[in-house]
């Protein structure tokens, strides 16, 4: 919700979706003429704001990509508070102030990487629950599961050590996968919580967004701590191979201690 | 920590003197960078500018540090969008060879807080740094979604 408040905040935003109000489905050129004196690469950027917080969703018309407005968020904010003005205004007040201040996830650490990848959601797909695959990008490890929620998943080295072991929470091939992680090849790790990791993919035209989150510590963990190196290098490899055939090879010169 | 700002780091199959002119030079930053084509050049208190190909200014700033091919660090003021007065922020683009390949870091700081700067720029750079590491790697743009597709095609 706080990003809808964020969108909403900036009065270009807002005559973006004015525009869309009045007429869905406008391709990006035509939302460049709601804001005059603004480059595309602007309107571009508030585009991308609005369609992060919900507001605006897109569709693929031949080579064009219509922009749409979806009211939901602001209808579930006029649910949320308008219907509470109406029963108690001072209550109302209270409580959106309470949730505007609230710590809420945005400040409970995790790590997000975001990175685009020429190919399809099935590739994708594919390179993160195929051994064979992972093994050549993710640290030699050889992911093994059945995935379903609540089916276990581990990371394997070839000499059979396990690396990483968790369950799967959700999987939604080939567009969302959601699992535990627990790293096992160190002390101070192994007396932590599982944490979680959120594989999402986005088809963009030719290309996918693949975002993957890694949240749900207790605080800056050891284990929030030493993955907050190595996720890139896996990801950077990973592009490299659905893109080239070959991973990367990367001498990385510090000690080991990225848990993936 | 509590500073916002924007930390990224891509790893390219690349050599450092290869991907400080991806960095620098226009006719690959045209490719990669919201078609935006950089010129500077690239000494300490020069002028920095991206610009579209029709002349319109996206980002103004001053070279701060150069020391080619591993760092570049210049101050970045957001000329896209003309209601946008946040004071200038700062990129620094830090190579590190590891083998065959690179470490691209990229930090944007130096916002005074969540400003419209800070969030304008906040998905921006991984579409930009994946499409540069795409460029470097196959010899070809990174065709995301259909908003690149329409700024590629002619006006």
């Amino acid at each position: 919700m706080e990003g809808v408040f964020r969108a909403l905040a900036d009065p270009n935003r807002r005559a973006l979706l004015d525009a869309l109000h009045e007429r869905d489905g406008r391709s990006l050129g035509e939302l460049e003429e709601i804001v005059p004196g603004m480059t595309r690469f602007g309107v571009m950027k508030h585009l991308r704001v609005l369609a992060d917080a919900g507001l605006v969703t897109t569709r693929r018309d031949g080579r064009r990509k219509l922009h749409y407005l979806n009211p939901v968020p602001i209808q579930l904010i006029a649910d949320r508070w308008i219907s509470r003005f109406a029963a108690s205004w001072t209550a109302g007040l209270a409580d959106l102030k309470a949730t505007l201040e609230a710590p809420g996830p945005m400040t409970a650490p995790k790590h997000v990487y975001e990175v685009y990848i020429r190919t399809t959601p099935e590739r994708l797909w594919q390179a993160l629950t195929d051994p064979d695959l992972t093994q050549r990008y993710y640290h030699h490890t050889r992911v093994a599961s059945g995935w379903k929620a609540g089916d276990p998943i581990t990371y394997t080295w070839t000499d059979g050590t396990i690396t990483i072991e968790g369950q799967i929470v959700e999987a939604e091939a080939p567009r969302r996968l959601v699992h535990t992680f627990h790293f096992t090849q160190d002390a101070e790790q192994v007396a932590e919580r599982p944490s979680r990791c959120t594989w999402e993919i986005e088809p963009m035209g030719e290309a996918c967004l693949l975002r993957l989150t890694h949240d749900d510590f207790d605080g800056e963990t050891s284990t929030y701590r030493s993955v907050g190196k190595g996720w890139s290098p896996i990801l950077s490899s990973l592009k490299t191979l659905l893109e080239t055939g070959e991973p990367l090879d990367i001498d990385i010169p510090e000690p080991a201690g990225a848990a993936s | 920590m509590t500073a916002p700002r924007h930390v990224y780091e891509v790893y390219i199959r690349t050599t450092p003197e290869r991907l400080w002119q991806a960095i620098t030079d226009p006719a690959m930053t045209q490719i990669y960078y919201f078609g935006s084509r950089v010129d500077s050049d690239f000494g300490v208190g020069s002028p920095i500018t991206y610009r579209q190909a029709d002349g319109r200014l996206d980002i103004e700033g001053t070279i701060v540090e150069a020391d080619p091919p591993r760092r570049l660090v210049h101050t970045f003021a957001v000329k896209w969008d003309a209601t946008v007065n946040d004071a200038p922020t700062r990129v620094s683009w830090e190579i590190t060879p590891m083998g065959e390949t690179c470490r691209l870091s990229v930090v944007h700081d130096g916002f005074a807080s969540e400003t419209a700067t800070y969030e304008q720029t906040g998905s921006g750079w991984a579409m930009i740094l994946s499409g540069l590491k795409t460029l470097i790697e196959t010899g070809e743009a990174l065709p995301i979604g259909a908003p690149e597709a329409e700024a590629a095609a002619p006006a």
